[in-house]
């Protein structure tokens, strides 16, 4: 007891890490929505009554679409894979995972262009006969990429789910005489649900946050609209009214997904009995297979393929120098900020850890929201405060160089690290206090009765204990640092090019092709961390 | 003999033989214990009547009908035998009442409630038709698993250490509840224990097990 009073009372270094944190984060948000409150302008009164119903329209289609196309992708997918033997299930379990490397937008260039007239699937349409062109640059096509790309969110929190479920309730269920559809619909899918609707949560952030797919199909959703009343019309206060109701949507979803899974509290904590699965006839597991088969193709294999076929009529890109300083910049900074974060995130799961306060509770939920927050409007909120920064800041830059750039802040990569802090954390916090969570506080708090400080407690102890889960923390932030595009895009210094943003830009100037070999690059090193990731030795060698 | 076991064998792909040429038989409306030291196959034995697992070899037969043999397997979902797991299992996200339903016919809404209230009523515990699992006791959970196996009328039902998860003290009432169940539900039914006492208060007879077999006498 005394020990856990003389814990709470000093603030650690953890929590004032956390404080600090926090504050950054929440500042630039609210500081945002103070010009609000300004009087609207024209270009405001235009978009409110011409633009705004379709945009909303348009991104109420788009979302419910991916959600429902990914739910069910993903789910089955995770459901086959667990409770089914079939040939090649090994591999399925860890390669549905790969869609993930594949960015949405590359996969949206990749199959624009094979639709297009001149493309593969055209092509090979013509040749059986079908001259008709299939109009992949359409809502329809973009809830496809979304689906295709986006359902492993889906598929690896149900999967994980199905596999805590204890194999008693299905054996259970058998015993009760209930068939294989009773047990689907009665047990699984309803022990399921929460893990089923926050993977889809996950989805509809994605799908919000993504600007280079709607970008280039002209699909006019939020992101969109936002980034046309900033660049086109230049109205920054018309972008931060859109940016503002498109908050206001985000948490309506956030806060119906807690609604849907917060009404009644379970946990399926019983001994988990490992799953038996079930032998599929032949019939049955050839529809398995395909069905598995078509959907990490499209997904994954297929846009992949095309880009290694384009890479033959484009390898010398891969010579270039400039493509080489953008390749090492981009895995510079993605090694850097993903590396700050997870620092962040272990300080934050720390502090939370050692002080059950309320206010360390309210602290977390501030510095996890960012994910929650589409790109655009924190491209918006950083870029603001940064500039205000660096007027306040101005009369200190003058001590040290009478001439230098008045934005300091605002032209160096600073402030694209910070938005990409203030996006990613909550990610390395789920997966550092997951890993936290499995080796309990016991350890940790014997190392403090052995005379050990909280630092010192950290790096002997903890640190060794949940060494893998602070690996996978990093992979995940790493591989989404990499696929940012709306962040990079707005918030990178001129001149400045990371793989994404380059690919970007060739996809508007119609060079896609040229763009295959770097594209490749960055997601053969993400499919590489996913193998990783599914293959490394889970909880290190020190803990059962 | 009503339920009756000829030769049975089990093991673990690769593992040594769990169960070993076990021979068992039971009259109908038995209740039998069966009592051994764990890791003796008790439980594989519940198992493979159920079911959930394959035999290596033997046959099972119940009620004059051959449930499993080297050319026959019924599956789980067609056999009418009852299981109480040791942890019970009681699906959380159902209430009591969809808990006990589960197992029932097709049927109305308003049969299904007669039928469910009458085996609520039969383990004490009407009160807590609308409450979910987890707001319940440990004892009460067994009760309410029990009603739910005894909802199908199986043809047997296996009880799996009914009593590791409970509070020792309450022990001699739970034992007497569960005794009174079983009479009045006239159910034929294998009890696992590991605990001589418990295995002498509750049944007709008691089946000692040792190493996967069960001695002849």
């Amino acid at each position: 007891m005394r020990m856990k009073r003389l814990l709470s009372k000093t603030p650690s270094g953890f929590t004032i890490i956390t404080i600090v944190v926090a504050i950054l984060i929440l500042f630039p948000l609210s500081a945002m929505f103070g010009d609000i409150l300004d009087a609207p302008s024209d270009t405001w009164v235009h978009i409110r009554t011409h633009l705004l119903p379709d945009y909303l329209g348009n991104t109420i289609i788009l979302i419910v679409g991916t959600a429902v196309l990914a739910a069910l992708l993903g789910f089955f997918s995770a459901y086959f894979v667990t409770f089914h033997d079939f040939p090649m299930r090994r591999f399925f379990s860890w390669a549905l995972i790969l869609p993930l490397a594949l960015p949405s937008y590359i996969a949206a260039y990749v199959y624009a262009d094979m639709f297009s007239y001149t493309g593969t699937f055209a092509r090979a349409l013509r040749l059986m006969g079908i001259t008709q062109l299939v109009d992949v640059m359409s809502m329809a096509g973009a809830i496809l990429i979304f689906g295709l790309t986006l359902y492993p969110y889906v598929y690896l929190m149900v999967k994980s789910s199905l596999q805590k479920q204890s194999r008693i309730y299905l054996d259970n269920a058998r015993l009760l005489h209930a068939g294989p559809l009773k047990r689907l619909m009665r047990v699984i899918i309803p022990l399921t649900r929460p893990a089923l609707i926050g993977g889809t949560l996950l989805v509809i952030l994605e799908t919000l946050n993504d600007y280079g797919v709607v970008r280039y199909f002209g699909v006019r959703v939020f992101s969109y609209a936002i980034f046309d009343a900033w660049f086109r019309l230049a109205d920054v206060a018309s972008a931060i009214r859109l940016s503002g109701l498109m908050l206001l949507l985000v948490f309506g979803i956030v806060a119906a997904e807690k609604l849907l899974r917060g009404r009644r509290r379970f946990q399926a904590a019983l001994k988990s009995s490992s799953i038996r699965r079930m032998k599929l006839s032949v019939r049955s597991r050839t529809l398995v297979i395909g069905f598995l088969s078509l959907v990490l193709l499209f997904g994954f294999g297929i846009p992949v393929l095309e880009m290694i076929g384009n890479l033959f009529a484009t390898w010398h890109v891969l010579l270039d120098v400039e493509w080489l300083y953008i390749i090492i910049n981009t895995l510079t900074i993605t090694i850097f900020a993903s590396a700050l974060i997870v620092f962040i995130a272990l300080m934050t799961v720390n502090a939370m850890r050692l002080s059950k306060s309320r206010w360390a509770a309210v602290l977390l939920k501030i510095t996890n929201l960012g994910y929650a927050i589409p790109g655009a409007v924190i491209a918006i909120a950083v870029l603001i405060f940064f500039v205000d920064l660096d007027r306040r800041l101005g009369p200190l830059y003058e001590l040290f160089q009478n001439d230098g750039p008045a934005l300091l802040l605002t032209t160096s990569l600073t402030m694209l690290v910070f938005a990409y802090c203030l996006r990613f954390i909550a990610i390395a916090y789920n997966s550092v206090d997951s890993t936290y969570e499995k080796i309990g506080m016991s350890y940790t708090e014997a190392a403090y009765t052995l005379g050990h400080g909280k630092w010192n407690t950290l790096w002997r102890i903890d640190l060794p204990l949940i060494r893998t889960g602070l690996i996978s923390a990093f992979i995940i932030v790493f591989i989404d640092v990499l696929k940012e595009l709306p962040l990079t895009l707005v918030l990178r210094p001129t001149n400045y090019d990371t793989v994404a943003t380059r690919v970007f830009t060739y996809a508007g100037d119609e060079m896609i092709h040229e763009a295959s070999g770097p594209s490749l690059v960055i997601i053969l090193l993400s499919a590489m961390m996913i193998y990783y990731l599914t293959h490394m030795k889970r909880g290190g060698k020190h803990v059962s | 003999m009503y339920l009756d076991i000829k030769q049975l064998a089990f093991a673990y792909p690769g593992g040594a033989p769990v169960l070993n040429n076990l021979h068992f038989t039971m009259e109908k409306g038995e209740i039998v214990s069966l009592l051994g030291p764990s890791g003796s196959g008790k439980s594989t034995l519940l198992r493979l009547i159920a079911g959930l697992d394959h035999p290596a070899d033997g046959s099972i037969e119940l009620n004059g009908v051959t449930l499993s043999d080297p050319t026959t397997f019924v599956i789980p979902e067609r056999r009418n035998v009852g299981m109480v797991f040791q942890d019970y299992a009681l699906f959380p996200h159902m209430s009591v009442f969809q808990n006990v339903a589960f197992g029932l016919p097709k049927q109305s809404r308003q049969e299904q409630r007669k039928v469910v209230l009458e085996l609520l009523r039969l383990v004490n515990l009407e009160a807590k038709v609308d409450r979910y699992p987890h707001e319940l006791s440990g004892g009460e959970q067994q009760r309410i698993a029990l009603a739910r196996s005894l909802a199908t009328k199986p043809d047997v039902l296996l009880l799996d250490e009914p009593f590791s998860n409970l509070d020792a003290s309450l022990k001699v009432t739970l034992r007497r509840d569960l005794r009174r169940i079983l009479n009045t539900a006239e159910t034929t039914c294998l009890i696992v224990t590991h605990d001589e006492q418990d295995a002498l208060a509750i049944a007709d007879r008691v089946v000692r097990m040792t190493e996967g077999t069960i001695p002849l006498k």
